[in-house]
């Protein structure tokens, strides 16, 4: 009789996603289990793409820069100021200093949001409620902070090839700062939620662990990376808009599993606190656009480091209204084969907390199928080059 | 880089701007290339497929702390076909499914060749990426 169950359960397979309520996001999994135990995994994206980078190339140049903000809600203002960054690297546009720190404060602001987001999520799936609703309490003061700034809590509309089209008023910068400051407190209360706590500490030490050396050779980003003690950081790197102004160390920690994720982006989250507020303080004086010409045809080839890590865009202007190529890889989708180390050896309880720890976002990562009318619609090929979707 | 790679892998075309190098190189000399990036310690961020109408290329991004070292390759219409870089480049397995998908090129010796994004049953010759 145990041959027989043996047997049958021996290479026992279960489909999670693409739309499964253990996943957030759009993406499929199949793991091959052991009783508890997973021993195989396989992954399948693309539920959400939506054939953007063929878009940018549709689309007139000064229209794209509307369409790589919609590519994600959360990073929507990463996309954009990459984006523009090439634009600007290829026609050697200076942006004034005042809009380089705007810009930057909305990247900082877009970090702090979601990381608070990431910390709910987490507890979320390990049924600690109380961090969910607190974490996602005080996120709410940034999205409203972004209503203030811009006029929406995403897609804010704040970068344009040469600067920015949103500036601060002293009276926004100084409502800002004492929201920054209640911010500053209430990140360390949910440091203590989380890293006090004896019940994060069971679910999720050793759990979903990824070694330096896999890190580096899956080619893992962001707080992912900086996990498994990869100090890399596109703002420190890179130095784009205005981060060459400020020191900035990188947040490592050491064991690359869930706790070790929550202590990066905490640190994170203290850091882009402080650095806020002084952007905000130390905000310069003068313009925040510069006119240009025209484009020059051109590449260029930048990153920058969006809350889930680091964002690359290719660009190619041929002289024309049109873009030659525009190519987006974004963080999640250079942190999904790191995945599997991370998920073999783990229990199917721990699955969803792992999928979450990388904080995955697949609207940034798959970019055919369209609804319209309530009605599905495969886009064929010949309707996706003539634009028509 | 701590030494030049004009100086190790023959090239047809380089430039820099700024943190941006781009080193345009004939398909054969890949190979060393990669095997150079290697030793050098460098991260592959991204690869990038394009219609140049007349041909296809294939861009490898590869990151060296702030500075991205480009390696530019042409491929004919009329054979797309490129080796995979996966047996230097782990990372490099999802890329490669995008190039295969959108731009229909042929990686050889691919572990995985499944098209990355697009339906199984996408069955339409034309890759969405192709300009004809």
């Amino acid at each position: 009789m145990a041959d027989v169950n043996e047997r049958r359960f021996a290479n026992l397979k279960i489909p999670i996603g693409p739309s499964h309520p253990a996943l957030e996001e759009p993406a499929r999994f199949l793991f091959e289990v052991e009783g508890e135990k997973v021993i195989d995994v396989d992954y399948e994206i693309g539920y959400n793409h939506r054939s953007i980078e063929r878009l940018c190339q549709e689309r007139p140049l000064s229209k794209v820069v509307y369409l790589v903000e919609r590519i994600c809600g959360i990073c929507s203002h990463t996309h954009p100021l990459n984006h523009v960054e090439r634009v600007e690297d290829i026609a050697d546009i200076e942006v004034p200093a005042r809009a380089k720190y705007i810009r930057t404060i909305y990247a900082e602001l877009e970090r702090i949001h979601s990381h608070m987001l990431w910390a709910g999520i987490a507890g979320h799936e390990i049924g600690y409620y109380t961090l969910f609703m607190y974490t996602w309490r005080e996120r709410e003061k940034v999205m409203d902070l972004f209503e203030m700034l811009s006029g929406s809590r995403i897609m804010h509309g704040c970068n344009t090839i040469g600067g920015v089209k949103w500036n601060v008023a002293e009276k926004q910068a100084k409502s800002a700062l004492s929201v920054l400051t209640y911010l500053d407190t209430a990140a360390d209360k949910i440091t203590k939620a989380v890293l006090k706590d004896s019940n994060i500490a069971e679910r999720g030490k050793g759990v979903g662990s990824l070694s330096r050396e896999d890190a580096v050779r899956l080619g893992a980003v962001g707080p992912n990376a900086r996990a498994s003690g990869v100090p890399e950081d596109t703002r420190v790197m890179c130095k784009y808009a205005a981060y060459g102004d400020f020191d900035l160390e990188p947040q490592t920690a050491k064991d690359g599993d869930v706790v070790a994720q929550a202590l990066v982006r905490l640190a994170e989250l203290k850091q882009s606190i402080w650095l806020t507020k002084e952007l905000f303080t130390n905000l310069p004086e003068g313009p925040i656009q510069v006119e240009y010409d025209e484009i020059p045809p051109g590449r260029s080839v930048g990153r920058t480091e969006a809350p889930r890590g680091e964002l690359i865009h290719y660009t190619e202007t041929n002289g024309t209204r049109f873009f030659e190529r525009i190519k987006i890889r974004a963080p999640t989708l250079a942190n999904i084969p790191s995945y599997v180390p991370k998920f073999l050896g783990c229990q199917i309880a721990d699955i969803p907390i792992i999928a979450a720890s990388i904080d995955p976002c697949f609207s940034c990562t798959d970019r055919m199928t369209v609804i319209k009318d309530g009605k599905r619609k495969i886009v064929s090929a010949r309707e996706l080059k003539a634009g028509r979707i | 880089m701590n030494r030049s790679f004009e100086d190790a892998v023959p090239t047809i075309e380089v430039s820099h701007k700024g943190l941006n190098s781009y080193y345009h190189i004939a398909l054969d000399d890949l190979d060393t290339a990669l095997a150079f990036l290697n030793e050098e310690g460098a991260r592959l961020s991204t690869i990038t497929g394009k219609d140049a109408r007349d041909h296809l290329e294939v861009l490898y991004h590869f990151a060296i702390w702030g500075e991205i070292h480009t390696i530019i390759v042409d491929l004919p219409y009329d054979k797309p076909d490129i080796p995979t870089i996966t047996n230097r480049f782990v990372a490099a397995l999802l890329y490669e499914r995008e190039l295969i998908g959108l731009l229909g090129i042929n990686v050889t010796g691919i572990p995985d060749a499944r098209p990355l994004e697009l339906p199984p049953k996408y069955t339409d010759t034309t890759p969405p990426l192709r300009r004809v």
